[in-house]
C-alpha cells in the first residue's frame, strides 16, 4: 500500500510508551514471583510429617531414634530458623541453584530439567490442539449464529467444559487405547504417543475458549465498525476475518494467558494416567515424600511459566491494540 | 426531469419481532441534493435509510420497490447489493469512533474502500482525499489510530472513506449527534462537498435547516410531510410537523413546548392516521381513514392554504399555552458552594488539570447552566459539586457546611452521602441497571444505609408509582426493564429516581442531548417544575440556547476556568 512510503513518526518515539509498559510489566512479574516463593515457603512447613523422619523411613530405618532424626535435620539445614532457610534458598535460587533433592541428593534443577521436555511436549501439543479447536469452533459458531452448526458446537462445548481431564483420560484409556489399540498405556514420553493425552488435557480448555471466542466474535459482529465495513462492500468472510477476529482476540488472549499457566501445572493428572514421564507425576511423588526443595522448585517453575505466558500475552495485546499502547483501556 | 438516484415506492419493512417499522414510504432522491428524514426516535427513519443498503437483519421482511441507481434492491441477492455498497452508495454512521476499527490506523479505514472490493488504493490518494476535506497534516495524521483523533476530524475521515468511489448516494445516519454543535456544521459541509446525493437522518432540526435542501417528516413509519426545507420548517402544515417544531429549542422562542402523548407502538396495527390520538385538530374520520400523502402533506383536515379547515383553532399549536411563569421561593440559604476549586488528574508522568479554578454558589430552586465545549472540564466540576470527587484545591460547601477540601482525601460532611445531591446523566439507558425493574431502580436511593426505615417491596412499589406519576409516567408498568422503554421514558425514570431521594441539589450532565426535540422539551419542562418546587439544579450542556431558556443564569466554562 502507498502509505508505507510516506513520512511518519520516528519508530523510536512511537516505541517509547511500549517499552515503558513492558518494563513495568516485567517488574510486576518479578514481584509476583517473589510473592509466590514467600507463600510456598510459609505453607510447606505446615504440612504434616517431618521430612527428616520420612526420609529416614524411606532409607529403610524403620523406627528412627531422635538422635538420627536430629542429625539428618542438621544435615538438611532444617534446624535453622525458617526465615534464614528461606533467605539462603532465595540466594541460591537467584543464581540458578534450586538446592538438592532430599531423596536423591541431586540438584533439583537437574531433576526437573530431565523431565521438563516430556511435560513441555505434552502441554505444548495440548495448547496447539486447544487453540485449533477453539478457533474453528468459535469462528463456525459465530459465522452460523443460531443455525445448526452453532447449536451443535454449543452443545459439544457444554459437554467439553464439564468433562474433567481425569475422566477424559480414563475414558480415552478404556475405550480408545484398550478397545482399539490406538496409542499406548505405557508411553515413554515419545512424540508419537502425545496426541491422545494432549487431547484429554486440551478438551475442557478448548471448549471453554471456543465459547469465549464465539461470544467475543458475536460482540464484535454487533459493533458499528462491522456494520460500517459491510456497508462499504466487505464480504461476510472479510468482516469476520479482518474485523471481528482481531477485535475478539483481545479478551481471548487474556484467557489464553491464564490457560497456558494452568497447562504446565495441571498436566500432573494426565501424566499419571498415561504414565507420561513428565514433571507432574514426579512432583506428586515428591509431595508424598515431603521433598521440600523439589516442591519449592516446581512451584517456582510453574509460577515462572505462568508469568511468562501472561507476559507474552500482554505483549501480543500491546502489539494488537493501539489503545493499550497509549496507556488506555481496550 | 432528472432521473432520481434513489427511489422508494410504497416500501414496507417488518422486523421478525412484529415491528412494522416502515409503513408505505415513497420518495425520490435526486442527484446532488440533500433530503433529510426527521422525526422522533422510533419513527422508523433509521430503518428507512438503512434498507437502501440492504443493511437490515436477514429476517426483516421488505416489500415495495427501492431503486438505487439502475438496480432494484428489494429482492436482490446479497451479492448484488454488496457490489453496490461503497461504490454506488456509501454510509456515514453516527459515532465515528465506533465506525472505525479501533485496531487499525485511520489510513487503513479509508483504504478499506478499495480492499473491500479487491482493489488497490491508488498511490497517494488517501492522503489527498483526507486533505481535501480539511484535515490538517493528513499524511501524518492518517497513520494515527482512531482514538488519537478528535471526533469532528474523524467523522470527516469516515466521510472521505465513504466517498472514496464517488458514490451517487451517501446515507448519513445521525452523522452529527455524537459531535459538538460547532463541529456538526463542518461535518455536514464536508458531506455536501462530496457531491453525492445525501439521505440525511437526523433528529436535530437546526442542523437540517442549515444543510438540507428538502426535508421529510416521519411519524410512525410514514412520511407525513415532505417538501423544501425553507417551506416545511418555516410554514409547517401537518399538525405533527408543527408540534415537532414547537418542541425544538430555539434561542428566540422561549422554552420549547412539549408534544403531548407518545408515538404509537409499531408492533400493533394502526387504524387511521397514526398521529390522530395526539392531534389537536383530529376529526372522527382521522381515526378510521388513512390519509395519503397529497401535495407533500398527509393530512386531510388542512385546506389549500395549509390551515386546518375543520376547526377554528387557527395556529393554536404554535401558540399553545406557554409554561407557567416560574416564581420560586428564594430562601437565602445557599445549597452548594464551590470556592476556588481545582481538580488535577495524574496520568502517569503528566498531570491533567481538568478544572483550573471555579467558584460558584447555587441557591434554593435556582437553575444554573454551565456551557462550554467538550473537554472544558464541565463534567468534572459537576462531580466536584456532587462530592463524587474530592478537589485538588479549594473547598466545596453543602448547606453551609464544609463537605470536601483540597488536600483532605475524605469527605468532611456526612450530608454528602445522604442523597443530598442526586445526578441525572446524558445516557438514561446506561444510567439505569438493565436487569432491574424500574420500581427497584427508582426506590434504590431509599435503601441507602443511612435511611432509618426499612421498606417492604409493596411499600417501595407504591412509592415508585407516586414518583412515576410526578414525572408524567402514569400508566407505565412498574416491572418494565429499561430496554422496554423509550429513551425519553428512561430519562423520566432516571429523574424519578433522583427525586425519590428528595435531594436538595440535582446535577444534570447533558440531560437532553440523547433525546429528540419533543421528548427533550418535556424533560426540560419537568426539570423546570422540579426547580420550581425548590430543588436547586446545575445543568451542564454544550447547547447554549437550551441553557438560556431553561436556566436562571448561564455560566461559561473554558479550558478548566469557570467564567461568570
Amino acid at each position: 500500500m502507498s502509505i508505507s512510503t510516506l513520512p511518519t513518526r520516528s519508530p523510536l518515539m512511537s516505541a517509547l510508551p511500549l517499552v515503558r509498559a513492558l518494563v513495568g510489566r516485567l517488574l510486576q512479574a518479578l514481584l509476583t514471583l517473589l510473592g509466590i516463593s514467600v507463600i510456598i515457603w510459609a505453607l510447606l512447613p505446615l504440612a504434616p510429617g517431618d521430612p527428616a523422619q520420612r526420609l529416614l523411613q524411606a532409607r529403610g530405618v524403620q523406627d528412627p531414634t531422635p538422635l538420627q532424626v536430629a542429625a539428618l535435620r542438621t544435615e538438611l539445614a532444617l534446624d535453622r530458623p525458617l526465615p534464614v532457610q528461606y533467605a539462603e534458598w532465595l540466594g541460591r535460587a537467584v543464581r540458578g541453584d534450586l538446592s538438592l533433592s532430599y531423596q536423591t541428593g541431586r540438584p533439583v534443577l537437574e531433576e526437573l530439567g530431565k523431565r521438563l521436555p516430556a511435560t513441555l511436549l505434552l502441554a505444548g501439543t495440548a495448547l496447539v490442539l486447544s487453540l485449533l479447536i477453539a478457533l474453528i469452533g468459535g469462528l463456525l459458531g459465530a459465522a452460523y449464529h443460531e443455525r445448526w452448526p452453532d447449536q451443535l458446537i454449543r452443545l459439544l462445548s457444554q459437554v467439553g467444559v464439564s468433562l474433567p481431564a481425569f475422566l477424559a483420560g480414563l475414558l480415552a484409556l478404556r475405550y480408545i487405547v484398550v478397545e482399539f489399540n490406538i496409542g499406548r498405556v505405557l508411553s515413554g514420553g515419545q512424540w508419537q504417543y502425545v496426541l491422545l493425552p494432549a487431547l484429554c488435557l486440551a478438551i475442557s480448555r478448548a471448549a471453554d475458549w471456543a465459547q469465549l471466542l464465539r461470544a467475543s466474535l458475536l460482540e464484535a459482529l454487533g459493533a458499528n465498525y462491522t456494520l460500517v465495513a459491510s456497508a462499504r462492500g466487505a464480504t461476510k468472510l472479510r468482516v469476520l476475518w479482518r474485523y471481528a477476529l482481531p477485535n475478539a482476540a483481545l479478551p481471548f488472549l487474556t484467557a489464553i494467558g491464564v490457560g497456558i499457566g494452568g497447562l504446565i501445572g495441571g498436566s500432573a493428572i494426565i501424566e499419571a494416567i498415561f504414565t507420561w514421564p513428565g514433571i507432574g507425576s514426579y512432583v506428586f511423588a515428591a509431595i508424598a515424600a515431603r521433598d521440600f526443595p523439589v516442591v519449592q522448585g516446581f512451584v517456582l517453575l510453574a509460577g515462572l511459566s505462568y508469568i511468562t505466558a501472561s507476559l507474552c500475552v500482554d505483549l501480543v495485546a500491546l502489539l494488537v491494540d493501539p489503545r493499550l499502547r497509549d496507556g488506555g483501556h481496550a | 426531469m432528472m432521473q432520481p438516484v434513489l427511489q422508494y415506492d410504497q416500501v414496507h419493512v417488518q422486523y421478525a419481532n412484529g415491528t412494522h417499522a416502515v409503513r408505505g414510504v415513497s420518495f425520490s432522491l435526486y442527484p446532488g441534493e440533500c433530503l433529510a428524514l426527521v422525526g422522533e426516535s422510533g419513527c422508523g427513519k433509521t430503518t428507512m435509510a438503512r434498507v437502501a443498503l440492504g443493511l437490515l437483519p436477514p429476517s426483516a421482511q421488505i416489500e415495495g420497490s427501492i431503486r438505487l441507481g439502475d438496480t432494484e434492491i428489494v429482492g436482490a441477492s446479497a451479492e448484488t447489493i454488496r457490489r453496490l455498497r461503497g461504490l454506488v452508495a456509501g454510509l456515514v454512521a453516527q459515532n465515528p469512533f465506533e465506525a472505525c476499527n479501533p485496531l487499525d490506523p485511520v489510513a487503513d479505514h479509508v483504504a478499506e474502500a478499495w480492499h473491500a472490493h479487491d482493489q488497490t488504493p491508488p498511490r497517494g490518494l488517501i492522503g489527498t482525499a483526507l486533505g481535501q476535506l480539511g484535515i490538517a497534516g493528513a499524511l501524518h495524521q492518517m497513520r494515527r489510530y482512531p482514538h488519537q483523533w478528535s471526533g469532528g476530524m474523524l467523522q470527516r475521515a469516515t466521510i472521505a472513506a465513504a466517498a472514496a468511489h464517488q458514490p451517487l448516494v451517501m446515507i448519513a445516519d445521525e452523522p452529527t449527534s455524537a459531535l459538538d454543535a460547532d463541529r456538526a456544521d463542518a461535518t455536514l459541509a464536508a458531506l455536501r462537498e462530496t457531491g453525492a446525493a445525501v439521505l440525511l437522518v437526523s433528529h436535530d432540526i437546526g442542523v437540517v435547516a442549515r444543510h438540507a435542501d428538502r426535508v421529510a417528516v416521519c411519524y410512525a413509519g410514514r412520511i407525513v410531510e415532505i417538501g423544501p426545507c425553507a417551506e416545511v420548517l418555516t410554514q409547517p402544515r401537518h399538525p405533527y410537523t408543527r408540534g415537532l417544531l414547537a418542541a425544538t429549542p430555539h434561542a428566540s422562542a422561549g422554552l420549547p413546548i412539549p408534544l403531548a402523548g407518545t408515538p404509537p407502538k409499531l408492533n400493533e396495527p394502526i387504524a387511521g392516521c397514526a398521529f390522530a390520538p395526539r392531534c389537536a385538530f383530529a376529526v372522527p374520520t382521522c381515526r378510521t381513514d388513512d390519509p395519503p400523502l397529497v401535495d407533500g402533506v398527509a393530512c386531510p383536515v388542512l385546506n389549500a392554504a395549509g390551515e386546518p379547515k375543520a376547526l377554528h383553532r387557527g395556529d393554536e399549536i404554535l401558540e399553545m399555552q406557554p409554561f407557567p411563569p416560574f416564581w420560586r421561593k428564594r430562601a437565602a440559604a445557599v445549597v452548594v458552594e464551590a470556592r476556588k476549586v481545582a481538580k488535577r488528574y495524574d496520568r502517569g508522568a503528566r498531570a491533567v488539570a481538568a478544572v483550573q479554578t471555579a467558584s460558584l454558589a447555587v441557591q434554593h430552586g435556582e437553575i444554573v447552566g454551565i456551557s462550554g465545549p467538550s473537554g472544558c472540564g464541565k463534567s468534572t466540576l459537576l462531580r466536584l459539586l456532587a462530592t463524587i470527587e474530592i478537589p485538588s484545591a479549594g473547598e466545596v460547601w453543602l448547606d453551609g457546611a464544609l463537605a470536601s477540601r483540597g488536600g483532605t482525601p475524605h469527605l468532611l460532611n456526612p450530608l454528602a452521602r445522604t442523597g443530598f445531591v442526586m445526578p441525572i446523566f446524558q445516557d438514561p439507558l446506561g444510567s439505569l441497571d438493565a436487569r432491574w425493574p424500574i420500581w427497584q431502580s427508582i426506590t434504590e436511593p431509599l435503601t441507602a444505609p443511612h435511611r432509618a426505615r426499612r421498606l417492604s417491596i409493596p411499600q417501595r412499589r407504591v412509592i415508585a408509582r407516586e414518583w412515576l406519576e410526578s414525572v408524567g409516567l402514569d400508566h407505565i408498568d412498574l416491572d418494565a426493564r429499561p430496554h422496554e422503554l423509550s429513551v425519553g421514558q428512561c430519562q423520566r425514570v432516571a429523574i424519578a429516581r433522583a427525586l425519590t431521594a428528595e435531594p436538595r441539589l440535582i446535577i444534570a450532565d447533558e440531560p437532553t442531548s440523547a433525546l429528540d426535540a419533543s421528548v427533550a422539551a418535556a424533560i426540560l419542562h419537568l426539570l423546570a417544575t422540579t426547580a420550581h418546587n425548590g430543588t436547586a439544579m446545575v445543568v451542564v450542556s454544550h447547547d447554549r440556547p437550551l441553557l438560556t431558556v431553561l436556566c436562571d443564569r448561564v455560566l461559561t466554562m473554558d479550558d478548566g476556568v469557570l467564567l461568570s
